[in-house]
């Protein structure tokens, strides 16, 4: 059986052409190579041009089917179409050759050595006349064509295939129908083939050498007889006409090795490639459909528009109007294909789209107007608001009713209100005193009551009072309290028994000038602004040293201590201090000890109230009651809380 | 103004005063408009009250009216003046360094007056307060001054034991010695656990006498005490 290389129809055995489409299935000289369409011997087993084998192997009890003619269509590529077309259009001009008395025995069997071989062989094309200079490569592998004559038989046992002529003379004749790369095959082809002297002479003397040299070389040179017994035993020794039908990669029966076949050769044929084996663990089958969408094959073809005012091949506007022969200048299919059309491919679960319109909703949505909760305002708690008012109950019915509670204001007079008493009595009338009133508004209600007693008590014995503050508040509250104090004795006036000097600035500065220099003549009275030297209670006061006595009424302990320690290292005078109950701890070691700086200190509305007892002031009296039912009921409330907190299980 | 000047204002002056009296006592109901207004009125008043008190007891007397009266010879009076300018560079941040002369000016002489008063008014007085006698003999017929001058001695060095962190051993008189000030600074920390307390029962004492005052206050607006 004989398949057709051109449609792959299977032809009886002997059969010269196709029955199916008239395709010469074998040469007058040998057998058509069915993949590159090369001619060879009668008898080759293998191509000389492409290495496909040309004696079918067949299974005794498969045959191998033979191809649809349809099928055979679309396997044979266009290039080995066209290669076929050409060889059997050569070997039409070969037989035309053959009948003008060209045999082909007349080409030499063998070349001469390479030795003799010119490096530049010289063709003169008889058409033109003019001498062509093969190139170099062509030189090439024309001497090592020349130089292997060892390797290929000395001569061929047969004659020359008919084709093989045609395909040298062809190249005159067909060289404008050839493509170029087809002439340079078929030069290296002769090239190589040829074991001929370099051709001297015209072209055609070229086509005396044998395009084939292999098959001067039988693949059996001891003919049949010298056939392998394994193949005698595949079947009976294939007739020397018989054509090998182009078969698949794996030819079966048959080990041929793998390297030694080209390797377009083994591409072409499929030979060795490993069966299509899925990936592993990723079946054919099992590949997603929306992957499948995007394979460039499945998406669908760009829509070619041609570009405007392009018609055919020119453009109808533009400056390339009326230019013929003009391509399109953009090209439609460089043109991504529209989102649209891809997403539209693009198949998902119904779960996603449900998802993913929920996630749009979300999205496109706008956020409600949530209210924002304000702050509120911190729970006042019960527990709070009742010990508040209790206080405050208690508080006002003391003030309301005096000495009616149970409570006795009687008690000993501390020693630091004594001491401070008897610095005051010891005073003798028109003693100059320094009082200095380092408190403000904010802390009056503490401290007036005691700055109250003292100016009093200061008045009382005659002492002219010059009144200071280092607080910017400190001079009008002096000056509030000074006023009630002159007007409780009686017969004391501003600026003859009392006087305001007003704010000294400057913090400790303030205090060490006052110090340095108390009577500065630039200084100026709070009430008049009037000179020192118009103001009759200070005349005839120098300096400190004039000074008896230096009170200190703050409700800070820094304050006091600030006064304190300036007045320590400037002037030897005594002084008393009048603080508030939170500074009593700070400024009572200055009173105690050998080297103490205080003659008395009186502290609080409860010194207040000692102090207002010894001079004769019921108004601390008062307060000091309170004040002690206020801080009785506070005892009271603690000791609650504290019972409270110790019994209740703490919170987890 | 000049009417003003024959009315008595005292009254009013009073009646305002209780009004923002129970406006600050509204803060027992927690934060309010009114607790916020009085806390505004009061800060607004204090610092126009001060910023007019301290021209007229100080620009005008000291430094205007000199300078009035004999510029030539008072011309170092713009010294202070051209400091307290400075002063007001460190509003802003590009020129504030102008204002470090005078900052630090107030700075020294602030430390320096703090520095020399503390040491001769208070550092040099409380050791010589701290150092007493404990023989009974000096006591004689004071046993309370005798309790002092122990409990004096024995908070004082319990208090400096207290803080005394190095071990001075683990054998024999070392450890005798590390027994008793650990001992020792045991009782120390007690002396100061009491102090702390009497510094906020003061405290106590003296927010409480704050409160009986206004209340005074407000109940003799109210002509509750006769007075």
């Amino acid at each position: 059986m004989i398949y057709c290389p051109n449609c792959g129809t299977a032809n009886r055995d002997g059969s010269k052409f196709c029955n199916e489409c008239g395709y010469r299935l074998t040469g007058a000289e040998g057998v058509l190579c069915p993949i590159c369409g090369a001619q060879n011997r009668v008898g080759s087993v293998f191509c000389t041009q492409c290495g496909s084998r040309l004696i079918p192997v067949e299974a005794p009890a498969e045959p191998p089917a033979p191809p649809t003619p349809a099928a055979g269509e679309e396997a044979v590529p266009d290039w080995l179409a066209k290669l076929r077309e050409a060889a059997q259009r050569e070997v039409s001009i070969g037989e035309e050759a053959e009948a003008l008395g060209q045999p082909e025995e007349e080409a030499p069997p063998a070349g001469p050595p390479a030795e003799e071989l010119p490096q530049a062989p010289v063709f003169v094309i008889e058409e033109g006349g003019a001498e062509w200079a093969p190139p170099d490569w062509l030189s090439e592998l024309r001497a090592r064509a020349v130089g292997e004559p060892e390797q290929a038989p000395a001569a061929p046992s047969e004659p020359l295939s008919e084709a093989s002529a045609p395909l040298v003379f062809a190249e005159e004749e067909a060289v404008s129908e050839v493509p170029d790369w087809l002439q340079r095959l078929r030069a290296e082809i002769s090239a190589e083939e040829a074991p001929a002297p370099p051709p001297t002479g015209p072209l055609d003397a070229e086509a005396a050498v044998p395009a084939f040299p292999e098959e001067a070389a039988p693949v059996f040179p001891g003919g049949l007889e010298e056939i392998p017994d394994w193949l005698k035993e595949l079947g009976p020794p294939p007739s020397e006409q018989e054509v090998i039908p182009p078969g698949p990669g794996v030819i079966p029966g048959v080990a041929v090795e793998e390297e030694e076949l080209p390797a377009w050769l083994r591409e072409a044929t499929g030979f060795g490639e490993a069966p299509e084996v899925p990936a592993e663990g990723v079946p054919a089958g099992e590949i997603p459909e929306w992957i499948m969408a995007l394979r460039p094959g499945a998406q669908e073809p760009t829509i070619e528009v041609p570009p405007e005012g392009y018609e055919g091949d020119s453009y109808s506007e533009g400056i390339l109007a009326d230019v013929q022969g003009l391509l399109p200048i953009e090209l439609p299919v460089a043109k991504p294909p529209a989102p649209e059309e891809t997403g539209s491919l693009l198949e998902s679960v119904p779960a996603e789209d449900e998802a993913v319109q929920i996630f749009r909703q979300v999205i496109e949505s706008k956020p409600p107007a949530r209210r924002v909760p304000k702050p509120s305002r911190p729970r006042i708690g019960r527990v709070r608001l009742l010990g508040a008012l209790v206080l405050i109950g208690v508080i006002c019915l003391s003030l309301l009713s005096p000495g009616q509670w149970f409570i006795s204001t009687a008690r000993a007079v501390p020693d630091p209100v004594n001491a401070a008493y008897e610095a005051v009595e010891e005073l003798a009338p028109g003693d100059a005193v320094v009082v200095a009133f380092d408190f403000d508004p904010a802390s009056a209600g503490e401290m007036t009551p005691l700055a109250q007693v003292l100016t009093e008590h200061l008045m009382t014995r005659g002492a002219r009072v010059i009144a200071v503050s280092t607080l910017p508040a400190g001079p009008q509250v002096a000056q509030d309290i000074l006023d009630q104090a002159a007007a409780a004795r009686g017969g004391k006036s501003y600026g003859t028994d009392y006087v305001n000097l007003g704010y000294l600035p400057g913090r400790e500065a303030g205090m060490r000038d006052f110090l340095l220099n108390p009577f500065n003549a630039e200084r100026r009275d709070f009430v008049g602004g009037r000179p020192i030297a118009e103001i009759p209670v200070l005349q005839r006061l120098q300096s400190i040293q004039d000074v008896k006595l230096l009170v200190i009424i703050g409700a800070s302990a820094q304050d006091v201590r600030w006064w304190m320690e300036q007045a320590a290292g400037l002037a030897r005078v005594p002084m008393v201090a009048g603080i508030s109950a939170a500074a009593e701890p700070y400024i009572l070691p200055y009173y105690q000890g050998e080297g103490r700086l205080l003659q008395g200190v009186v502290a609080g509305v409860l010194g207040a109230g000692d102090y207002g007892a010894l001079i004769g002031s019921p108004e601390p009296a008062a307060r000091l009651e309170a004040l002690q039912w206020a801080l009785l009921v506070a005892l009271i409330a603690m000791l609650i809380v504290a019972a409270v907190s110790v019994f209740t299980p703490a919170r987890t | 103004m000049e009417l003003l000047k024959g009315l008595d204002l005292t009254a009013v002056q009073v009646w305002v005063a209780f009004v923002l009296t129970l406006m600050v006592f509204s803060y027992i109901f927690g934060d309010n408009p009114l607790f916020r207004l009085a806390e505004h009125i009061f800060v607004g008043t204090a610092a126009g009250y001060v910023t007019v008190l301290v021209y007229h007891t100080i620009f005008r007397p000291r430094l205007l009216e000199p300078l009035a009266q004999d510029p030539a010879g008072r011309v170092y009076l713009l010294v202070p003046v051209l400091l307290g300018l400075l002063l007001l560079a460190k509003g802003k941040r590009s020129t504030s360094w102008m204002g470090n002369i005078s900052m630090a000016w107030l700075f020294g002489v602030g430390a320096a007056l703090a520095l020399g008063g503390a040491l001769l008014g208070t550092l040099a007085s409380q050791l010589r307060s701290s150092w007493v006698s404990l023989n009974p003999a000096d006591y004689a017929g004071h046993p309370m001054g005798l309790i002092n001058a122990l409990l004096l001695a024995l908070g004082t060095i319990g208090v400096l034991l207290y803080f005394y962190y190095t071990e001075p051993g683990v054998k024999g008189a070392g450890r005798l010695l590390a027994g008793i000030r650990k001992g020792w600074g045991r009782l120390g920390r007690w002396f100061m656990l009491v102090t702390f307390g009497a510094l906020f029962a003061s405290a106590i004492i003296a927010r409480f006498t704050l409160l009986v005052d206004r209340l005074h206050f407000l109940l003799q607006t109210l002509g509750l005490l006769g007075g």
